[in-house]
């Protein structure tokens, strides 16, 4: 596995937020540091293919992160996340599994297992408004591991996580 | 017969064997198992079972409002001895606003970024959405026109372009709050403009009488073409809004 990002940028009106970024990731555990508004989120989001980069390429493998093998792929847990009001914790990770492009028996079966990975079996019924701040964040954990992404996970963790000498981090 | 009951004897301690070594020991977990998983062909879902799926997600309610809505042309069409034209008119907008409450719903409730990561992302799930809300409404046109034209003066022509001309203005301004709200306030903004509209029609006909006359045709007629074109360039908006997140430093 290996993700080229080469030369992108971000320009929101006349901020530049990501500025001709090169790197290359292969197999392992990465940590994306810098002072808020730095542009880590951006990054990241460039990374999953929900924002475009002004210029500049990423692939993963040759994949371009636009396409849907790429997105097939991913497994990604934003910043901030909601929920519909209706959903139960499982309805949610099934929901999310059938968009992954699981089939149901597939999606009922993986989300019982993240389910209880994350210790939300029990829970698994009730619905997510009734979960506290660290359910939700485990089932968005769960939701991220869905389609086994294995090398191609980034998780853009909450505020409550980041350390208090103003970083935030990104893996 | 002696063989077979030495290989009898040994499959049978084996078994034993087996069985006991796995009373004694924990097996480890699997190694790689995720990796050998993913290398599996996999199953993946058709765009019809995707489709069928998102029926599901769409809120009860809004079935629900559809439903009583044909119910009242019904009841009204069936007890009132007046025209039901403009009970109908003023009706059909709580119809329409629900396209713009399902293009919308995923920003609403802060789904979106996570559908627009997904294999199928968010311009398919608001696609797929929008089609079955389109196609039902597509049936419950279809089966009001000919009721309003038949307990109406007006002619089935005249009955379609009265109906679709609210439903189009209707359907226009929730696409345009769906662009342009993105909070839970949107809601408001959907159900205070289907009343607008509404109340509009049940004004306008008290005020100006002569409006759904025949001579007057033409301008409705133009109307509903500019109202076709309007929502076809907001829903090429949204479309293109979902294939990248709305994003700003400010």
């Amino acid at each position: 596995m290996e993700l080229i990002v080469d030369r992108i940028s971000k320009q929101y009106q006349n901020k530049i937020a990501v500025d001709r970024i090169s790197l290359t990731f292969t197999k392992g555990i990465y940590g994306l540091l810098g002072a808020n508004g730095a542009g880590k989120t951006t990054f990241m989001r460039m990374i999953c293919g929900v924002l475009r980069s002004d210029s500049g390429t990423i692939t993963m493998d040759g994949m371009d992160v636009t396409t849907e093998e790429y997105r097939s792929w991913l497994g990604y847990l934003p910043q901030d996340f909601g929920y519909y009001p209706e959903f139960t914790g499982m309805d949610f990770l099934l929901y999310m599994a059938v968009l992954k492009g699981m089939t149901k028996p597939q999606a009922r079966r993986r989300a019982e297992e993240l389910l209880e990975l994350v210790a939300l079996t029990e829970t698994a019924r009730k619905k997510i408004k009734t979960y506290s701040g660290g359910m939700k964040q485990r089932l968005g954990i769960a939701q991220a591991l869905l389609n086994r992404p294995g090398s191609s996970s980034w998780m853009n963790p909450p505020r409550a996580w980041i350390p208090r000498n103003g970083r935030g981090s990104a893996i | 017969m002696k063989s077979y009951h030495r290989y009898r004897t040994t499959h049978t301690a084996k078994q034993n064997t087996i069985r006991l070594l796995q009373e004694a020991c924990e097996a480890p977990p699997p190694l790689r198992r995720d990796s050998f998983i993913q290398a599996l062909p996999n199953r993946k879902i058709s765009t019809l079972a995707f489709l069928r799926f998102q029926v599901g997600y769409i809120p009860k309610w809004i079935w629900g409002m559809s439903a009583v809505i044909f119910v009242l042309a019904l009841a009204a069409a069936c007890l009132l001895e007046q025209d039901i034209l403009q009970i109908l008119s003023a009706v059909i907008p709580f119809v329409a606003i629900a396209s713009g409450i399902e293009s919308g719903r995923s920003h609403i409730y802060a789904m979106a970024e996570l559908e627009m990561s997904s294999r199928f992302s968010l311009k398919c799930v608001i696609l797929a959405r929008m089609g079955i809300l389109g196609l039902s409404h597509l049936f419950l046109l279809a089966a009001l026109i000919p009721l309003g034209a038949l307990h109406s003066t007006a002619g089935f022509l005249q009955t379609g372009v009265y109906l679709l001309t609210p439903y189009l203005a209707a359907t226009l301004t929730g696409l345009w709050i769906s662009r342009k709200i993105r909070g839970k306030e949107a809601g408001y903004a959907y159900l205070g403009t289907a009343a607008f509209i509404s109340g509009c029609l049940m004004y306008i006909p008290a005020t100006l009488p002569d409006c759904y006359q025949m001579r007057y045709f033409h301008r409705w007629g133009v109307l509903l073409v500019l109202l076709a074109g309007a929502v076809i360039y907001e829903f090429t908006k949204i479309i293109q809004e979902t294939e990248e997140l709305e994003w700003n430093l400010s």
